[in-house]
């Protein structure tokens, strides 16, 4: 059985979380979280939280970020 | 002794005119047979035996074998013996048969492109013999006038269109190739893996079209937004206020944002600059089919099949010239002048066609893309008489870009001021039409969004009204519309102007892709992700660009349309044997999406009562009538169930009754209006309101 995403029933590759489409959701937030550290300084959290809320957020990227967020606050 | 001829015609509206134009007295003979109308029209010394088809009598079918893959062995048959949907097309064919007895010559008369080719070919091999494509012409035109279709009779060349019929056999004995054997493939491989039967296509281009959308959805899946900040000033001139644009159109940090806003907040501005110039605006080119349906889209929100359906409407009354065309240009042949004298005399277009009748010259704006079978759309200035709400709309279009394309540059004067406040720059813009030039004859389809300035002088002061900065983010990329994805097919080389509007509503009736804008559905992207994984080459560009450049090269005489077919062949093969040799994950991961993709389809929403249940749509098995009924069901905590209409489609809207809470639906039914309806039979709203409810 191969290895699953967390997130979805997609393969994922062994050495990371997620399937490719929840990995680059995971790159998108990473670049866009310098872009948002730039424009208003803020933490990686309340950088989760507020994209996870934003109508614009693709719906991968979201869970990506909710994902995110389960494990810090666990 | 008068000589008979037989002139095949693609459509029977086509027939009638081309037998009244060519008749000496215009009052041709009609004749039904087997509910198939033909026309004997008398010219000089021959006798004209004008007989129609119904689009393509021949198609080609696997020649014996089983329903499986891979299938290289086929041949052309009457389309009625492939598909019984057509049994009509027997009655023409025998009836063609009949006629071209004792024959003397044949004519093509079909549409002028590769399929009207095709199909006069096709009869003439297949119903009037071998023997009669030496004794066949071709008539050539773009329009159903008569005085374009005596012409094309008058200047017949002496044979066939070879090259184009070659081109159009090759392209659909490929298109077959590939249809046949990855539909197959798919289906089977869901059908042998779990014993599931859905009819699952994709072809050479239907492949590369879903894989544009897929990239398309992925981008906008995996989107995350950034912020920026939009300086926005106002200043106020007189009596109005006018919009002004900072310097940077973006600012990409808060500090600088507010920063910039401090100091010009109460601030007066001065007028640093004042620039004006005056710039040529050129008429758009007249329309191609592809510029024509986004047009039409743009509008009217037409989708590009219902363009397309309506300007073949036109174009069979010769009313417009013919329209699947990629040309942008109207060759010195068309008489211009004839067409505007004919406009001249439809009131709409009257005064325009005076003004540009009363020009010494006219050149018409002439677009980039080119088409050798045909010039630009255009019209032929026959009197329009009562068309439907669509076709009337769509003659208007064509009617007026045609004038317009005759017209002369607009000119239009932009102003750019450069306002300085408290040290940072405003750009404040201008703009108005000084000569209406070709936009006065576009006029419905034109709106002028220019802003009138009033005098300004240098070191004038002025009062800011407003200076805000804005927050922002950057969005997605947009969802394909039928016609962007159409544009991107046709910039990308693939399909042709007559099938890629079909592709997309193929797409759509597989399932693969739904709504406007065109979202993928899970089935489409599981689709997508296997072939990519497998067979990547049936959603690659690349192939489906080298055989199209193949294809096109039939034409020109550099290659074959054999061995166009043979090389398509060849591809075939290793991709039909990675089919074969991971048919069983490929059918699992398709079920699965298939079986997730039902699921969500039959789930309406949240069930209101236990709240913790969905409302499914289910069927009864013994009278196979629908209702609606809570998931929980199964496990004995909730039996809450709705009657269902019993006809048309039923869509989840997402969307909870504001007066009892259970799912909205919305119910598609052919030929009427689409409506939403809350499921609750008993719901207060329905009682209140007296109609559907919430």
């Amino acid at each position: 059985m191969a290895d699953r995403c967390v997130l979805c029933h997609r393969e994922r590759r062994s050495n990371v979380e997620y399937c490719p489409y929840h990995s680059l959701a995971l790159e998108n937030l990473k670049s866009s979280y310098s872009h948002w550290n730039d424009a208003i300084e803020m933490g990686w959290v309340s950088f989760l939280r507020e994209v996870s809320e934003r109508p614009e957020t693709g719906m991968w990227a979201r869970d990506v970020a909710l994902h995110e967020l389960d494990i810090k606050s666990s | 002794m008068t000589k008979r001829i037989l002139v095949i015609c693609e459509k029977p509206t086509a027939a009638r005119r081309i037998a009244q134009a060519l008749d000496d007295d215009r009052a041709p003979e009609g004749y039904e047979e087997r509910g198939v109308l033909y026309f004997i029209a008398r010219r000089g010394n021959k006798d004209l035996v004008v007989v129609s088809a119904m689009g393509h009598l021949f198609t080609i079918a696997q020649d014996g074998g089983k329903w499986t893959y891979p299938v290289f062995d086929y041949r052309w048959v009457p389309a009625h013996e492939a598909d019984k949907r057509l049994s009509r097309t027997r009655n023409f064919i025998e009836v063609i048969r009949k006629l071209s007895m004792g024959v003397g010559g044949y004519v093509s008369a079909c549409d002028y492109d590769m399929e009207g080719s095709l199909i006069a070919y096709t009869i003439l091999l297949h119903v009037c013999g071998e023997g009669s494509l030496e004794k066949a012409r071709r008539m050539r035109f773009s329009t159903l006038t008569e005085q374009d279709l005596v012409k094309a009779w008058e200047e017949m060349p002496e044979t066939l269109d070879f090259p184009m019929i070659d081109a159009g056999r090759a392209r659909h004995e490929v298109d077959w190739l590939f249809g046949i054997n990855l539909t197959r493939a798919l289906t089977l491989s869901v059908k042998n893996t779990t014993g599931y039967y859905k009819t699952l296509s994709i072809g050479r281009v239907q492949g590369p079209t879903l894989n544009f959308i897929k990239q398309r959805e992925v981008e906008i899946r995996t989107f995350v937004p950034s912020p920026f900040w939009v300086v926005k000033a106002e200043i106020r001139l007189g009596r109005k206020k006018y919009p002004m644009e900072y310097e940077k159109p973006r600012l990409y940090n808060l500090s600088e944002a507010e920063a910039v806003e401090k100091a010009c907040k109460g601030k007066e501005g001065t007028i640093a600059s004042v620039k004006s110039e005056r710039k040529e605006q050129w008429p758009y080119p007249p329309f191609s089919l592809g510029d024509l349906q986004r047009e039409s889209y743009y509008r009217f929100r037409y989708s590009p099949r219902t363009t397309l359906q309506a300007a073949e409407r036109l174009y069979l009354n010769a009313l417009i010239s013919y329209p699947r065309t990629s040309s942008q240009r109207l060759p010195p042949s068309i008489d211009l002048r004839q067409i505007l004298e004919g406009l001249r005399k439809i009131k709409e277009y009257s005064e325009h066609a005076e003004a540009l009748l009363s020009k010494p010259r006219l050149r018409p704006r002439q677009g980039k893309k080119d088409d050798p079978a045909h010039p630009a759309i255009h019209p032929t200035g026959r009197p329009p008489g009562r068309l439907n709400r669509v076709d009337g709309r769509i003659y208007d279009l064509i009617c007026r870009r045609f004038m317009a394309a005759l017209g002369d540059p607009a000119v239009r004067e932009n102003t750019v001021a450069d306002i300085d406040v408290g040290g940072h720059l405003f750009r404040l813009k201008g703009s108005q039409l000084v000569e209406r030039g070709w936009t006065a004859f576009y006029a419905p389809y034109f709106k002028e969004k220019g802003v009138v300035l009033p005098a300004l002088k240098i070191d004038q002061k002025i009062p800011l009204t407003r200076v805000e900065a804005e927050p922002r983010h950057t969005e997605p990329p947009a969802r394909f519309n039928p016609t962007s994805l159409l544009k991107l097919m046709e910039d990308e080389g693939i399909g042709t102007k007559a099938t890629r509007a079909e592709i997309i509503d193929t797409l759509r009736r597989r399932e693969y892709a739904e709504g406007q804008p065109i979202e993928m559905t899970d089935l489409g992207l599981t689709i997508v992700e296997t072939l990519e994984r497998i067979v990547p080459e049936i959603l690659s560009v690349e192939m489906t660009h080298g055989l199209e450049r193949d294809l096109d090269e039939i034409q020109t005489g550099g290659l074959t349309a054999d061995a166009v077919v043979d090389g398509a062949v060849e591809i075939l093969k290793p991709i039909l044997s990675e089919f074969k040799e991971n048919e069983g994950v490929i059918g699992v991961e398709i079920n699965e999406a298939l079986k997730s993709q039902a699921l969500k389809e039959s789930t309406l929403g949240p069930c209101p009562v236990c709240d913790t249940g969905e409302i499914r749509l289910v069927r009864n098995r013994k009278t196979g009538k629908r209702f609606a009924g809570c998931s929980n069901f199964l496990n004995g905590t909730c039996d809450v169930s709705y009657p269902l209409p019993q006809r048309g489609k039923i869509l989840a809207t997402g969307e909870g009754c504001l007066h009892c809470g259970a799912p909205v639906v919305k119910v598609l039914r052919r030929r009427r209006r689409p409506w939403r309806l809350c499921i609750n039979i008993d719901c207060p709203g329905k009682k209140k309101e007296g109609r559907d409810g919430g």
